[in-house]
């Protein structure tokens, strides 16, 4: 296993060659997170670009009691907060340039297809969420984190992350029933009513 | 129990993190209303979305770029230092040849009159009416800064002058020039 305390140490020495292995590493983490926050493709790289630039600039402040992926997560999440609180003005559009995540290029053209309607209904529920609360339920599903690793990421309460889940469920289930008064038949309504599609593993 | 209670633990319990007699609880809160196992359906179906969706995989180029970003010269930084020093360097020089412009125009000019004594006493003398008139201009300043608004003025500019330097400082060494080590890519 990698020491990422030493993989620091030496990359804040000047080892251009650790700080590479270091991006390497938390190039999917930080990646995935941008996206399921910011919902483009584009926009996730520019942001797991200026992710990684901070961390950089910022490893000389980085504290080893931390875990590191705690750390370079907990500036990833404030960066994207921020950036979503910037352009609330303008809500994420479902219209707008998204790429969903790469699937193996053999994979069955309906398998695809369910992917697809499944990362789009992923992306439109979080779409819908305050970032405050996005931001926790990415941390919670993707990234596996506990209520103690979420609050110490987004330096908060451990009661506080609990709320946020709890009012996301909430808000995605409610968010769920309005459309289902309107659209009845849409993907996710379908599993629930008992016509399951397959989930993939 | 009220249902939003219930709420909060069927949260929980999506995390593993409901205590067991909690749970027993919300079992027997759910056996009995229909509206809180509808909503506790529907949660486990989102939960579920959410639990096998994949991770959105970076573009293969990532690393290249970020690297690309982190090694560039600074040279927008190394563009504003050299601006900087050669613009205070000229107001310093501004400052200081304006008075000596006076001795050597005199110089000059007496240097083309006969006779080293009369040029080294004329030379002496416009040097001395130099040194009076500047004598004269910083007690002129001098007795204007201690009037009770100047004072109050200059040390609200100097004041304004140490907070820009100190923001100047702050921002040049937030960006300062990367390290470079030993070992390359």
């Amino acid at each position: 296993m990698v020491d990422e305390h030493l993989l620091a140490q030496r990359a804040l020495a000047g080892d251009q060659a650790a700080f590479a292995e270091l991006v390497h590493a938390y190039q999917g983490p930080v990646y995935n997170l941008a996206y399921r926050m910011l919902g483009t493709a584009a926009e996730a790289e520019e942001a797991a670009q200026e992710t990684f630039v901070r961390v950089y600039r910022r490893l000389d402040t980085y504290d080893p009691q931390l875990k590191f992926s705690s750390w370079i997560l907990s500036i990833a999440s404030h960066y994207c907060v921020d950036r979503l609180r910037r352009r609330r003005i303008v809500p994420l559009s479902l219209e707008e340039e998204q790429v969903e995540p790469r699937e193996p290029a053999d994979e069955a053209p309906e398998r695809r297809l369910l992917a697809a309607e499944r990362e789009q209904e992923i992306q439109g529920l979080l779409a819908q969420l305050p970032e405050a609360y996005r931001i926790v339920l990415v941390l919670r599903y993707w990234h596996d984190l506990s209520y103690q690793e979420i609050a110490n990421t987004l330096g908060t309460s451990e009661s506080a992350i609990k709320a946020k889940l709890h009012r996301a469920r909430e808000s995605m289930a409610q968010h769920l029933a309005r459309r289902q008064a309107t659209q009845p038949t849409s993907g996710l309504e379908r599993r629930v009513t008992g016509h399951a599609l397959p989930r993939s593993a | 129990m009220r249902c939003h209670e219930v709420h909060e633990w069927m949260s929980l319990r999506l995390d593993g993190c409901l205590p067991a007699a909690e749970e027993r609880q919300l079992e027997a809160h759910l056996a009995g209303c229909p509206a809180c196992t509808a909503a506790w359906a529907e949660w486990q179906e989102i939960a579920s979305l959410f639990e096998g969706a994949p991770l959105a995989l970076p573009p293969e180029d990532l690393t290249a770029k970020v690297l690309a970003r982190v090694h560039k010269p600074r040279w927008g930084a190394f563009a504003g230092s050299v601006i900087a020093m050669v613009a205070g360097l000229g107001l310093l020089g501004a400052l200081l040849l304006w008075p000596l412009a006076g001795a050597c125009s005199a110089a000059m000019t007496t240097a083309q009159m006969p006779g080293l004594l009369g040029v080294m006493a004329a030379a002496l003398a416009q040097l001395l009416e130099t040194a009076t008139l500047l004598a004269g201009t910083g007690r002129i300043v001098l007795l204007a800064l201690l009037t009770p608004h100047s004072a109050a003025a200059a040390m609200g500019y100097a004041l304004l002058t140490m907070v820009a330097l100190m923001g100047w400082l702050r921002m040049v060494s937030h960006r300062r020039m990367p390290r470079r080590g030993a070992a390359g890519l």
